[in-house]
């Protein structure tokens, strides 16, 4: 299917194809129309011809969880294409690149030559795109913040115009698109600043603690003197051991501390490879023993101890799975990621865990992290990170989940917290208008940028936003 | 060792890969294409990723008269040229150049006309040079006539048939021509078209290309299985072949 447009510059013609989408959780799957421009100039002559006529959206990579990056109804702009760097400062490791490229490139790019990306998520196959557009978090929240806060500037194609947002010049914009989910328009160069690294280890350390009050005290205690910190939790653990996980605390290894057998190639980084899971294994793989088993030899195997590994398995040990996502089996799986604030987190983690256990829901990844504070800037749009602790824990998609997901939903508005939009698929409009209270102002900006509407996705629709 | 390359049609995605993966070998660049804020965004691309040298200069594939300045461009910014990469291509569409002579004739020009013109001054100076090489970048359309894409296939087909003639005129002087046909490779001229199997991605697609060059290779299929397939289809007897709906 192709579309012919007139524009100034000339007659352009675009391609259209109807694809599967979904996110890293298959779950919900929608097939709409997809395009995949592969010069800058195409995105805005989308938006000029089609913006008033159908609904649009960027998409990197499709990491987000659940639907925040399918248009089912209007069209989903693949960036993939859009890669490309533009400019580096070697001396001070200011970047400039458009959104569509990999963390992954970035990496394998950057950390040799001694630059690392100042936050990165769980896994490296994302975009500078999706990760500014979920104002992603990493495990040096509590240390750096979120990643807006290492982005010098961005542009972003509004339904009006290309528009240059920095936190000095149309900082509205800035804000509003960091974390907006890609509903303020599409992000095409972003420039930020690279965090200097003289070696690609991190220097872990483990701590198992055999409930969740030693392991919140073993953050509290901890944390601030290491720039990684992140904790595995088991699910089903109750009783005493009711939270019981490992913290795992991690810096960067100074190139001089590296043993003689690494020192030679102090920032080496691998090239992307990966095996994959070929087919999606039956439902029964991931039970309630395998995953019991599975976190019980974990916990054994990570008695207090320190050692050094490297970043690209520290960072992402699930990338070298091409597609676990397959584990979950064919229907796909949600994963839940709430923020509760500090004063509440304690009581309100507990609660959780005790609804997944009683109702045996158990999460095969559960995981645990302390958020430090965020720009004051953030905090009235559908920016995630917040001060507090940070749960996420993964379902697969079975019957009574929804009404299952609705009841942790409950805990955590009573708890005055929020869930991730990157990760859901779920939440009803009214739940997110309670966790998200500064939503309206948030969408007041949105539509001084795009007041004809030309972005949504099912999220937006889903949330009461588009 | 180093290598200066022309690529020719240089925002084509196919070229954008191969561009990378000479410029990962350490070869100084210097890319053609027409859209120069395009070739801006490339020519920074590659320069960031591989600490390379890559100027650029713009021409018109459809004026011919632009090839030469924009050949000289080449060679004063590269000081000495070793191989041209040449990959301009314009599918369009079959049934507008069915049915209107300036789509046909535009078809024919940038396909083929535009790279007699290019290659000519390249040829001439890689002959004097005695040593360098030329990729073709061809397609398995230019195999055979078939209804659903014969003025592409017709100026292809050409194509490879001047890259012919020039391999073994060159092949005396030392220069290496290849001819590259490719089957379909996943860019924005199969993008959503029906029809598509075995859709091939342009890293991989480079990468053989690379490989072919340094084997030396005359004509080489890209992904090879296409080589079969067009062996099968060009043994169909003509009286069956206008049946087919090919």
């Amino acid at each position: 299917m192709s579309l012919q447009i007139e524009s100034p510059v000339g007659k352009h013609t675009h391609a259209f194809a109807t694809r599967d989408l979904s996110g890293w959780g298959r779950y919900p799957v929608l097939s709409g129309r997809v395009c995949r421009p592969e010069q800058m100039k195409a995105i805005e002559q989308l938006i000029e011809q089609l913006g008033s006529q159908t609904s649009l959206i960027g998409r990197g990579l499709g990491r987000s969880y659940g639907d925040a990056a399918c248009n089912p109804e209007g069209v989903t702009i693949l960036t993939e294409r859009l890669n490309r760097l533009l400019a580096f400062d070697q001396a001070t490791g200011v970047l400039k690149a458009e959104a569509g490229v990999s963390f992954g490139d970035l990496l394998e790019i950057f950390v040799p030559r001694g630059w690392m990306l100042p936050v990165v998520p769980g896994t490296k196959f994302v975009s500078l795109g999706g990760a500014l557009a979920a104002n992603i978090h990493g495990k040096n929240h509590h240390i750096d913040g979120s990643f807006s806060r290492h982005v010098n500037s961005f542009a972003l194609f509004t339904g009006q115009e290309n528009l240059l947002c920095s936190p000095q010049s149309n900082a509205e914009a800035f804000w509003a698109t960091a974390g907006g989910m890609g509903l303020t328009g599409v992000i095409s160069d972003i420039e930020l600043r690279l965090q200097r690294i003289s070696s690609s280890y991190i220097k872990t350390r483990y701590l198992p603690a055999e409930s969740l009050d030693v392991l919140m005290d073993s953050f509290a205690q901890h944390e601030a003197d290491h720039q990684f910190s992140v904790a595995w939790i088991d699910c089903f653990a109750a009783g005493k051991g009711l939270g019981r996980g490992v913290l795992m605390l991690g810096d960067f290894a100074q190139a001089h501390e590296l043993p003689q057998t690494l020192a030679g190639q102090p920032l080496a980084w691998p090239s992307q490879k990966t095996i994959s899971i070929p087919v999606d294994l039956p439902e029964f793989v991931l039970n309630r023993l395998s995953v019991m088993l599975f976190n019980e030899l974990f916990y054994r195997a990570h008695a207090s101890s320190t050692r050094l590994i490297h970043a690209d398995k520290f960072f992402f040990p699930l990338d070298s799975i091409s597609n676990f996502n397959r584990l979950y089996g064919k229907r796909g799986f949600v994963q839940y990621q709430c923020v509760l604030p500090p004063e509440t987190s304690a009581a309100g983690v507990r609660r959780i865990l005790m609804r997944c256990v009683k109702e045996g829901w158990g999460s095969f990844l559960a995981v645990l992290k302390r958020f430090g504070p965020e720009e004051t800037e953030s905090a009235r749009t559908l920016s995630f990170p917040h001060s507090g602790y940070t749960l996420a824990l993964d379902f697969a998609v079975k019957p009574h989940l929804l009404p299952f997901l609705q009841e942790l939903d409950q805990i955590v508005l009573e708890s005055g917290g929020r869930v991730y939009l990157a990760k859901d698929a779920c939440l009803p409009a009214e739940t997110f208008r309670c966790m998200y209270p500064h939503w309206q102002e948030w969408k007041a900006v949105r539509d001084r940028l795009d007041p004809q509407g030309c972005f949504s996705t099912a999220l937006s629709k889903r949330l009461g936003l588009a | 060792m180093s290598q200066n390359v022309v690529i020719v049609g240089a925002t084509s995605s196919i070229a954008v890969a191969f561009a990378r993966e000479m410029a990962r070998r350490g070869d100084a660049l210097h890319l053609v294409a027409r859209d120069s804020e395009e070739v801006a965004r490339i020519s920074a691309d590659l320069r960031t990723r591989f600490n390379i040298s890559v100027t650029s200069s713009t021409f018109d594939a459809e004026d011919v008269e632009s090839h030469r300045q924009a050949f000289e461009q080449s060679l004063a910014s590269l000081g000495r040229l070793d191989g041209i990469f040449y990959a301009v291509g314009y599918l369009g569409d079959q049934c507008d150049a069915e049915q209107q002579v300036d789509e046909a004739l535009k078809t024919i020009n940038v396909n083929y006309v535009s790279a007699v013109s290019f290659l000519t001054l390249g040829a001439m100076y890689l002959e004097k040079q005695k040593q360098g090489f030329i990729i073709a970048v061809s397609s398995v359309a230019g195999d055979r006539g078939r209804p659903s894409n014969y003025i592409y296939g017709s100026a292809k087909g050409a194509f490879s048939l001047f890259a012919q003639g020039l391999r073994s005129r060159l092949y005396k002087h030392g220069v290496h021509v290849m001819t590259v046909k490719l089957g379909f490779v996943d860019t924005k001229m199969t993008f959503g078209k029906p029809g598509m199997f075995l859709v091939a991605q342009p890293e991989a697609v480079a990468q053989a290309i690379v490989r072919a060059l340094a084997a030396k290779r005359d004509v080489v299929y890209v992904p090879q299985f296409w080589w079969l397939i067009m062996q099968v289809i060009k043994l169909i007897p003509e009286p069956i072949f206008k049946r087919l709906k090919l």
